[in-house]
């Protein structure tokens, strides 16, 4: 007996070992599971730190690139004032001798001196003897107006031609007008024409030119644009560009819009795409509107309108300055993308045409109805804008009908470890139930999973057989330890088995919880695609506002008539 | 399954025939890009909207009158150059969401939300079912819009 009770005692030590040694592996697995969770949490958090580093690394960049840009166009402009600042007063003269000799205020002495000066202080500009030849000419000095005249043709003939038509005109000589405008007809090629032909245009939009002048340059536009489209390719390429003029008018999406669509959906670079081209539809019905609804605000005489001209004609096109402005225009548009240089240069890629020193009639009318830097007055953007209506419609619609067709039909939702489909939100239904049939069939499968682990296995099959083989083949004690062992062994195995339920119930509310969670993310993801597809299909029915717009244009309606008594349509 | 509404036995021996499109002469490159943007007729408009298999469900004649109305539209152009068929939206009611006119094999097959088309045909889907237009043409290697009016964009 005495024996038996020190066997039952050892074996309630051993008993009690057991336990301890089961709760603290069930604490050591609480601990591995637990780290198990933090581990995949940091690897979540690492991910997103990532994302967020890689987000900071294109905004700081962005930032460097519009700070650049901000302190750069200063400098460029700077050295515009720099290199061709001395050519201001020589500008400044033209209307000045003009207005002064209108009123008699200037003997000829000072009007040849100073021209004379201005011819020494600026070499090879062809202002300088533009203005001796017109102070000669007020003057009456034929000979030297002569000398005067041969040179400035030398130096620049087409902008000689337009400077002596607008000129004559101011003087009221019609004819000699319309000669020096023939003459500049004559030099002008419609696949390679020169900046300063927007003058000529501004002259016969507001009106400035007399009838038979207005006639001839209505005619001759005519002219241009049927010799360029005899190209088999001009329309195609017209059209093309017109197409991407208009497609980098697009908006950029606000990062923050539609956050549940940019995590969850797979195709959302494509839903923002379409979005920023529908969004461009608004963008360009106002600016559209803004051009036929600005006021025109016309000189009050001819002489005013005709100085207007020609001080456009002596400040604006000038070759030398343009790679400086052309570096000004890229600098400008990189601060208005917020340093997004591809964005800005995809843009300056369409926008070049305005500063370039020579392009197509038709790449003209394009810069000056969509390009500030064209220099074209506000008449003559409407003009471009009406006589360039068939061209821009034709590239709109291509563009339209290019993104319209890119826009994904049905977007992949993918939450955790669950995705489903939708076109626009409204199959909630459908989705939610499948979510929670795919959590069912995981929380299943997570829950028969949990069993006896291998260790636990090995512990109790391993311990059983050593206190067996105790027993079996051992002396007295040994039997006695082999019972121990034995029964430690089924002891441990004991304790694991019954802590599977607890186990069980853990998974359970672990993928429970992920559950409600990704059901609330899926509903709120297909409220905002519900959203997007509404916004979508607002902004898209704009389209037909723009080419509204477009089509009721008639270009024949756009001759202003002036402030002179000067009248006329083009036919 | 696509639902095959009329016999691929061609009645329009005419259409089918390569001397009418072999003409010499024919446009290429630039000129037939031009030529296949040029505004439809009312006569080919017309003809397309009676495909509304609505009206015509297994109507032989409706489809005939179609493919005399493309032969009229593009008499100049030689067969491979003429739309493969046409994709516009299918007036059956749901699920039936749009209808293929393949001119090849003269049929008429209305598909099924969801439903796939020929490879060919599928991309034409999305634009089909956009208000903005009232049939998409379907080439090798480009699409063309067709509005109410008969303009013409281009996907290429």
């Amino acid at each position: 007996m005495t024996d038996v009770a020190i066997l039952t005692r050892k074996l309630d030590v051993v008993n009690d070992n057991v336990r301890s040694v089961a709760q603290l592996v069930d604490h050591v697995d609480t601990r591995v599971q637990q780290l198990a969770r933090e581990q995949e949490l940091a690897k979540d958090q690492l991910d997103q730190l990532y994302r967020e580093f890689q987000e900071f690394v294109v905004a700081d960049a962005r930032q460097k690139e519009r700070q650049f840009a901000t302190t750069r166009i200063i400098e460029v402009r700077q050295e515009i004032e720099k290199k061709f600042g001395h050519y201001d007063e020589v500008r400044r003269h033209t209307t000045g001798i003009l207005q002064a000799t209108d009123i008699a205020l200037v003997s000829d002495e000072t009007l040849k001196s100073t021209t004379e000066e201005m011819m020494l202080s600026s070499p090879r500009y062809w202002l300088a003897p533009a203005l001796v030849a017109l102070s000669a000419w007020i003057r009456d000095d034929k000979v030297l107006a002569d000398k005067a005249l041969v040179e400035v043709v030398r130096r620049d003939e087409p902008k000689a031609a337009l400077f002596f038509s607008l000129l004559s005109r101011r003087a009221g000589r019609h004819e000699a007008c319309v000669r020096w405008l023939e003459r500049y007809f004559l030099l002008q090629d419609p696949r390679q024409m020169r900046r300063e032909v927007v003058v000529m245009l501004d002259a016969m939009i507001n009106g400035v030119f007399g009838p038979v002048a207005l006639g001839r340059c209505s005619g001759i536009l005519d002219e241009w644009v049927a010799k360029l489209e005899e190209e088999p390719e001009f329309i195609d390429q017209q059209r093309d560009h017109w197409a991407e003029v208009l497609r980098v008018r697009a908006p950029l999406a606000d990062p923050d819009e539609y956050p549940l669509l940019r995590e969850h959906c797979a195709e959302w670079s494509a839903l923002e795409a379409a979005l920023c081209g529908a969004r461009r539809n608004a963008v360009l019905r106002d600016y559209f509107t803004g051009i036929f609804q600005e006021e025109i605000s016309t000189p009050p005489t001819l002489e005013a309108a005709v100085d207007d001209l020609l001080t456009s004609l002596v400040s604006n096109f000038d070759a030398e300055e343009l790679p400086l402005r052309q570096e000004e225009l890229r600098l400008k548009l990189i601060v208005e993308a917020f340093g997004d240089t591809q964005t800005a240069d995809q843009r300056f890629n369409t926008e070049i045409d305005a500063l370039s020193l020579h392009k197509s009639f038709a790449a003209l009318l394009t810069s000056a109805a969509m390009h500030d830097e064209s220099d074209a007055t506000p008449a003559t953007r409407r003009y471009a804008v009406a006589r360039s209506k068939e061209w821009i419609l034709a590239g709109y619609q291509d563009l339209l009908v290019h993104e319209r067709g890119s826009i994904p039909p049905e977007v992949q939702i993918n939450i955790g470890t669950w995705s489903g489909s939708s076109i626009d939100g409204s199959n909630e239904e459908a989705l939610s139930a499948d979510l929670m049939a795919h959590y069912v069939r995981r929380i299943e499968a997570a829950v028969a999973a949990v069993g006896i682990t291998p260790l636990t296995w090995a512990l109790s099959v391993g311990g059983g057989a050593l206190g067996a083989w105790m027993i079996i083949g051992g002396g007295e004690s040994m039997k006695i330890f082999g019972l121990v062992v034995l029964m430690a062994a089924a002891g441990y195995f004991f304790f694991r088995y019954r802590d599977l339920d607890k186990v069980r119930t853990r998974v359970r509310q672990n993928l429970e919880w992920e559950r409600d969670s990704a059901a609330n993310i899926l509903k709120a993801t297909l409220a905002e695609l519900a959203d997007f597809r509404r916004e979508l299909a607002r902004e898209d029915a704009i389209a037909s506002q723009v080419e509204d717009i477009l089509e009721n244009v008639q270009p024949s309606n756009l001759v202003l008539g002036g402030a002179a008594p000067i009248r006329g349509v083009i036919s | 399954m696509r639902r095959p509404l009329l016999g691929r036995q061609s009645a329009i021996v005419t259409f089918l025939e390569p001397a009418v499109g072999r003409k010499t002469g024919a446009a290429i490159g630039p000129k037939l890009a031009y030529r296949l943007r040029q505004r439809r007729s009312p006569r080919y408009l017309q003809a397309v909207a009676r495909l509304d298999a609505g009206r015509h469900l297994g109507d032989r004649a409706a489809l005939d009158r179609l493919l005399e109305a493309i032969a009229a539209e593009f008499p100049d152009l030689t067969l491979d150059q003429r739309p493969l068929g046409l994709v516009s939206v299918c007036h059956l009611g749901d699920p039936y969401e749009v209808h293929i006119c393949d001119f090849s094999g003269d049929i008429l097959d209305h598909y099924k939300r969801g439903q796939p088309m020929p490879p060919l045909y599928e991309r034409a889907r999305r634009l089909a079912t956009h208000p903005s237009y009232m049939f998409i043409e379907v080439y090798p290697d480009a699409l063309r819009a067709v509005t109410a009016t008969g303009t013409v964009a281009v996907n290429e």
